[in-house]
């Protein structure tokens, strides 16, 4: 018999804890690898993992449709909300057409997020940080205005249903978890590596002191460009394994404070240039995250306002706090270790 | 097609008010180096005001410009002294700073949500999440009040600016100030008093403009993230440094946003007008790139001033 919390299934509550956090894990890395190790701004996180979610969005339906021969009148995109169940229903006893769906997205996803931040280098090497900075801000939320407005690609306001390529494994809720457990170990495995490497002294010296890193022969641009699209391709990998796991895709689901706010909220509580504390980060702040989502109903009688507010203040009030009393965050940033 | 005849007053006005949140922002910019997210909050706060005054006490929002402005001046002040001039004495960078006010972003955002369901829940206000008063608005001759005293607001706001700054002992203080701060404090100036006096001004307009868009936009508590990027959009093409830019290119930014628009979306279709918040995002991109010094860089004798960004 399931456990109940609240009212909610806390075998369910679980694995939607452990498939988010690791979803922000990822995304929070990467972030931490831009500004934490680079100190590059990016206040348009939500670019890339928007970018990432509705390239899967409008993959994913399209190469099904197409891998299975099927033909549809008035096209996938018309008819998608209805299409979609009936691609998952034949992908539950198909499993080339499935895997071939998964990583062809995930793929097309990470190539368009790493082009992406190959077009923001641009940018990035010209401009001084806080300008950097509103222009990777307002950029992302020229995107999101675009993917609102413009249907042909992942359906616009009313966004697309994507088929579900775990459906073959009996449980997609239990599959997408592992899945995105998976990526969240490898990317902190590379990005852990990366830091420890001398790459990563490199992009210590080029934050620290990008005058003297040149004048020791480093490519600032070229170093800085990579970081960029290595970490724009990681966090368009976590975009389209969340579409996966929703299984559709909203461009009003993806704004600026979840998508770009929260992770920057991640790194500092845990530790800018800190690979251990952003993995502690993302759990302490997703922790009293949830904690409040589900337990807002059962107070929510007693007081005069939506619980909603409160997840507004809590991000809000923890920010400030943080850099107030402990700026450098629960982990400080350590000296690279050595053999 | 022609367009609307209603379009050009309709454009003029929103350019009229957020040049006055241009200028604030510019102000505060121009002095204290941070880039405040949280500016947009202050407009709305004057809104909440000019409302609830008007729900309780039944006076009509142009009456109670003068307290809302004096309390939203105040409230920027308590947001800069409690908050980021700590951090910013403390040698925080630029961006954590930033970061920081895009927390107070939220921490107005969430606050103004509990205020309105309050009013909502235990007054019985209906309209407390998303108000406008343009019921309560007179019109003289055609044009609408809000038109009229909005221009007089801007121009009386320019002139008393251009005064304060030329004519007086604190203009010479603050153009000092900004100048070189270190210098300025050696020979006597308080440049902190002069920091203090920038926010309580871009506090005080932003809350004159909240007062008076009750009856032009329906506010609601997310209001300010509905222009906080036109905001940053004019301050930035009129330079981030020359408050006169600022009050240029929120005109420019609120007339091209509602005319070139409408002028497209005639033209080439009724899609183009979807796109209308990407107008001052598509304006602020091509000034970062091209022209990161603004509109005040542009000289005719000499060209494009350069300006290491």
């Amino acid at each position: 018999m399931a456990i109940m919390i609240f009212g909610l299934d806390a075998g369910l509550l679980l694995v939607d804890f452990i498939t988010t956090a690791a979803l922000y894990l990822i995304i929070s890395l990467s972030l931490n690898l831009e500004y934490g190790f680079s100190g590059v701004p990016d206040f348009g996180k939500v670019l890339f993992v928007t970018a990432g979610a509705a390239i899967c969005g409008g993959v994913a339906g399209r190469l099904a449709v197409y891998l299975l021969g099927m033909t549809i009148p008035g096209g996938f995109l018309a008819n998608n909300t209805v299409v979609a169940p009936q691609i998952t229903t034949i992908l539950q006893g198909n499993i080339p057409v499935s895997l071939a769906i998964f990583f062809c997205a995930v793929i097309i996803a990470a190539v368009v997020g790493g082009a992406l931040g190959f077009v923001m280098s641009f940018p990035a090497i010209r401009l001084r940080e806080d300008y950097l900075a509103m222009l990777l801000f307002v950029l992302s939320v020229f995107v999101q205005v675009f993917l609102i407005n413009y249907s042909p690609l992942a359906g616009g306001q009313n966004g697309i249903s994507i088929p579900d390529p775990y459906a073959w494994t009996g449980n997609s809720y239990y599959a997408s978890m592992v899945v995105m457990a998976i990526t969240a170990v490898l990317a902190y495995l590379l990005i852990s590596r990366i830091s420890t490497s001398p790459t990563g002294r490199v992009l210590r010296a080029l934050r620290d002191n990008p005058v003297a890193a040149e004048a020791l022969g480093k490519d600032v641009v070229g170093i800085r460009r990579n970081v960029l699209i290595l970490a724009s391709a990681i966090a368009a990998i976590a975009g389209a394994l969340y579409s996966f796991y929703t299984l559709s895709f909203n461009p009003y689901s993806f704004n600026p404070l979840q998508w770009t706010f929260y992770p920057f909220l991640i790194i500092i509580l845990g530790g800018l240039a800190n690979i251990r504390g952003t993995l502690v980060g993302t759990i302490v702040f997703w922790v009293m995250l949830k904690a409040i989502s589900i337990g807002a109903p059962s107070f929510q009688n007693y007081i005069p306002f939506d619980t909603v507010w409160l997840n507004y203040l809590l991000p809000g009030f923890l920010i400030i706090a943080i850099i107030f009393l402990r700026p450098e965050g629960i982990l400080k940033e350590r000296p690279t270790k050595t053999v | 097609m022609a367009l609307a005849p209603g379009i050009f007053t309709n454009a003029l006005l929103y350019g009229v008010l957020l040049s006055m949140m241009a200028t604030g922002l510019t102000l505060t910019y121009l002095t204290t180096k941070i880039p405040n997210f949280a500016h947009g909050n202050f407009v709305t706060l004057g809104a909440y005001l000019g409302y609830i005054l008007f729900k309780f006490y039944n006076v009509n929002p142009y009456y109670s410009i003068p307290l809302t402005a004096v309390v939203c001046g105040a409230v920027a002040v308590f947001v800069y002294r409690v908050v980021l001039r700590p951090l910013a004495n403390r040698g925080a960078p630029t961006i954590a700073l930033m970061i920081v006010t895009l927390a107070i972003n939220l921490l107005f955002i969430g606050f103004f949500g509990i205020i309105g369901d309050v009013l909502t829940n235990v007054y019985r206000f209906g309209d407390a999440d998303f108000f406008l008063l343009s019921r309560l608005d007179f019109s003289m001759s055609g044009i609408s009040g809000v038109m009229i005293v909005s221009l007089v607001c801007l121009i009386g706001t320019v002139v008393s600016i251009y005064l304060l700054l030329s004519k007086t002992n604190f203009g010479l203080a603050m153009t000092a100030s900004v100048e070189k701060p270190s210098l300025a404090e050696t020979i006597g100036i308080k440049v902190d008093r002069v920091y203090t006096i920038s926010w309580l001004i871009g506090g005080a307009l932003a809350g004159l403009a909240g007062s008076l868009i009750v009856f032009y936009l329906p506010v609601g508590p997310n209001f300010a993230n509905s222009f906080i990027i036109s905001i940053f959009a004019a301050s930035i093409l009129g330079g981030l440094t020359s408050i006169y830019g600022a009050v240029v290119g929120g005109m420019v930014i609120g007339t091209s946003q509602i005319v070139v628009t409408s002028y497209l979306g005639s033209i080439l279709g009724p899609w183009v007008l979807s796109y209308q918040a990407a107008v001052p995002i598509l304006i602020m991109v091509g000034v970062l790139l091209f022209l990161p010094a603004g509109i005040t860089s542009i000289s005719l004798s000499k060209g494009v001033a350069k300006r290491k960004t």
